[in-house]
């Protein structure tokens, strides 16, 4: 479980999850791997809402510049201020596909890993194209 | 560090440190994941492709390839037994007869040679070799710095374990003991 509950004593599991439900006009449930110094829901519409502490600031130019440069492959991210009386900070991710990939561990073969590590390379080659368009 | 790693890290210490000034100038700094493991790295479960990359929080301008540590994460996993490889090669014999890593039978120099292949092919612009040789000189900064620290009682410590630093700078301890011997000799 998120270990954002345990560090700051301004919000509880219970507040952020209706906090959400709220903002997202539906239920959500806590996503299975929680990062640390936050909290992550899912909604049943397609969207993230993460709380993060003031431990782990996120930086609205940082998420804008990982969307303008990877694209599809980085979610659109929006701040949405801070929970009430706190320094918790709300943010809405839009979700995308797939699965972390160590948990794909005991499924995967060597045609696959060949696929995820092509996809890698490309990935990378990409950014030092855009590095090379850029100087 | 280099008072707590066996010796055979010396000289990768020594050389990166002595070098790092010189080549974080020589590549560009660029938007870079500071946590592109496995568990940030999402892929389609059935065909492998790389669907997307989350946990931008942390990211900031830094030497392109120090993300690059990310490339193991997908080479191989961190299971029960330690860290292990994907791949059925059974030729690459790194982890000798340690049972635990020998029903793996892991290749990742297969797949490291896969992604440089693939990404030369990709990129149009050229590249100079210092360029490249600056790029994996970061990359040995960054597994140094990743895998050569761990979290303990509230502080980074250098680690005792060094498995991580010996399977990702394999190639650089050899190189390392090759320009001894050649010393040695001289």
């Amino acid at each position: 479980m998120s270990d954002l509950f345990e560090t700051q004593n301004e919000v509880t599991q219970d507040d952020c999850d209706m906090y959400a439900q709220n903002l997202l006009k539906g239920s959500v449930i806590p996503i299975p791997w929680q990062g640390f110094h936050s909290y992550t829901v899912q909604s049943s519409s397609g969207l993230i809402i993460q709380f993060r502490s003031k431990e782990s600031p996120f930086d609205s130019s940082t998420t804008k510049l990982a969307k303008q440069v990877h694209g599809d492959l980085a979610p659109a991210t929006t701040y949405h201020g801070l929970m009430p009386n706190s320094s918790v900070s709300v943010w809405v991710m839009e979700i995308i596909a797939g699965v972390g990939y160590m948990f794909t561990a005991s499924t995967i073969t060597i045609a696959k890993l060949d696929i995820t590590v092509t996809d890698f390379a490309k990935w990378v080659s990409y950014i030092i194209k855009s590095i090379c368009a850029a100087s | 560090m280099s008072t707590s790693l066996p010796p055979r890290f010396t000289k990768i210490l020594e050389n990166t440190q002595k070098k790092i000034g010189l080549i974080t100038g020589l590549v560009p700094w660029v938007l870079t994941h500071q946590d592109l493991s496995g568990m940030n790295i999402l892929v389609d479960p059935d065909t492998g492709h790389i669907t997307g990359v989350v946990d931008w929080a942390d990211a900031t301008i830094e030497p392109f390839g120090m993300a690059l540590w990310g490339l193991e994460s997908v080479l191989g996993c961190s299971g029960p037994n330690g860290w292990s490889y994907f791949g059925s090669d059974p030729s690459y014999s790194y982890f000798g007869s340690d049972p635990s890593y020998s029903h793996f039978g892991c290749n990742p120099s297969r797949s490291r040679a896969l992604f440089w292949k693939t990404l030369l092919t990709e990129i149009k612009c050229i590249i100079s070799d210092k360029c490249r040789y600056a790029v994996n000189e970061v990359r040995t900064l960054v597994v140094l710095h990743r895998y050569g620290f761990h979290w303990e009682n509230g502080t980074w410590n250098p680690v005792k374990d060094t498995a991580y630093l010996d399977v990702f700078l394999k190639d650089e301890i050899k190189l390392a003991e090759e320009s001894h011997k050649l010393e040695g000799t001289e």
